[in-house]
């Protein structure tokens, strides 16, 4: 499926992110869905495939870049459902990424503090911009 | 406010309305974020600007709520979409609508009062396809003179506001159904 440039750069985002939870010598078994990516993700968690996951005994990282015109589409909201319900079955570290435009960033953050409550996550969720901000929730 | 409109375009009404859904937001929207612990959603400024109309203001205060409350409505996620603002006065004024509107949403409130207007239609059990179809064919068989007739119809400000509703939700699935990301 074609991807805009903007949700390109919010996965390359991610994937520079991705280097400040796990130690450098994993960062070659990260899946990630860029154009120059010889491993992409494969797996479907709901029915919904991230952007970036990783997996080993110790951490779980899934990733996910949303458009400001997507981030609280019904659709978006069953996908971070979805990965919080898998987080929520992993009992080491999970982190769960998103990334979107500085407009959306408010919004990103209140919808996911309503999920984590919701859901009773305990996922650590990482949420960027692209104007280089970070929350951690 | 002429130097605005030579910068920015638009007309004196519309950027005092932009400038009053502004006022608004700051003095109740971010009371109540700053209550919540939640970020200040620029993106719920298009909700504000829907406050605007009269007919939703009147609405409010006559059944005892206040524009705090309409802040309250929009943080809680009770006022889900801008697009469903301007059906506020037939929510409040329905009994079972408000009751779901304060539980969940004002689109699933909306739901209520289109079921409640239309329990005895027989259109109801018309897929939804077949309905269009049949809509599109009676638009396009409205002659002109119809169509420029419709100011001056005593129900005008309904059968716009259905219009713009069929308008609005036709381009969320529009949305819906290009790729995503």
């Amino acid at each position: 499926m074609p991807e805009s440039i903007d949700h390109i750069n919010y996965i390359r985002k991610i994937a520079e992110h991705t280097s400040t939870i796990i130690p450098s010598e994993l960062i070659p078994f990260i899946l990630i869905d860029l154009p120059d990516s010889s491993r992409r993700p494969d797996r479907t968690i709901g029915n919904f495939i991230p952007d970036l996951y990783y997996k080993d005994l110790k951490y779980l990282i899934i990733g996910e870049a949303k458009t400001m015109n997507d981030i609280d589409r019904k659709h978006s909201i069953e996908q971070y459902k979805s990965y919080i319900i898998e987080a929520s079955l992993f009992h080491g570290e999970k982190h769960i990424l998103i990334c979107t435009s500085l407009y959306s960033f408010a919004r990103i953050k209140n919808l996911i503090k309503k999920l984590k409550n919701e859901l009773n996550s305990t996922a650590v969720f990482h949420l960027l911009n692209d104007a280089g901000n970070i929350s951690i929730i | 406010m002429s130097s605005i409109i030579s910068m920015c375009g638009g007309n004196s009404p519309e950027i005092n309305k932009l400038i009053s859904a502004y006022r608004d937001m700051q003095v109740f929207y971010s009371k109540v974020v700053a209550e919540t612990g939640d970020d200040f959603d620029i993106r719920e400024f298009s909700k504000f600007i829907e406050l605007q109309r009269s007919t939703i203001t009147f609405a409010l205060t006559s059944k005892g709520f206040s524009k705090e409350d309409f802040a309250k409505w929009v943080v809680n996620d009770n006022i889900d979409t801008a697009q469903n603002v301007r059906q506020l006065p037939a929510v409040l004024k329905d009994q079972e609508a408000l009751k779901v509107f304060l539980k969940k949403n004002i689109s699933e409130a909306v739901k209520k009062i289109a079921v409640t207007e239309n329990s005895h239609n027989e259109l109801n059990n018309i897929p939804y396809d077949i309905l269009g179809a049949k809509f599109l064919e009676s638009l396009n068989s409205l002659e002109y003179k119809e169509v420029k007739k419709l100011s001056s119809d005593p129900d005008y400000d309904k059968k716009k506001t259905m219009l713009l509703n069929i308008f609005d939700v036709l381009q969320d699935i529009i949305k819906d159904i290009q790729p995503e990301d």
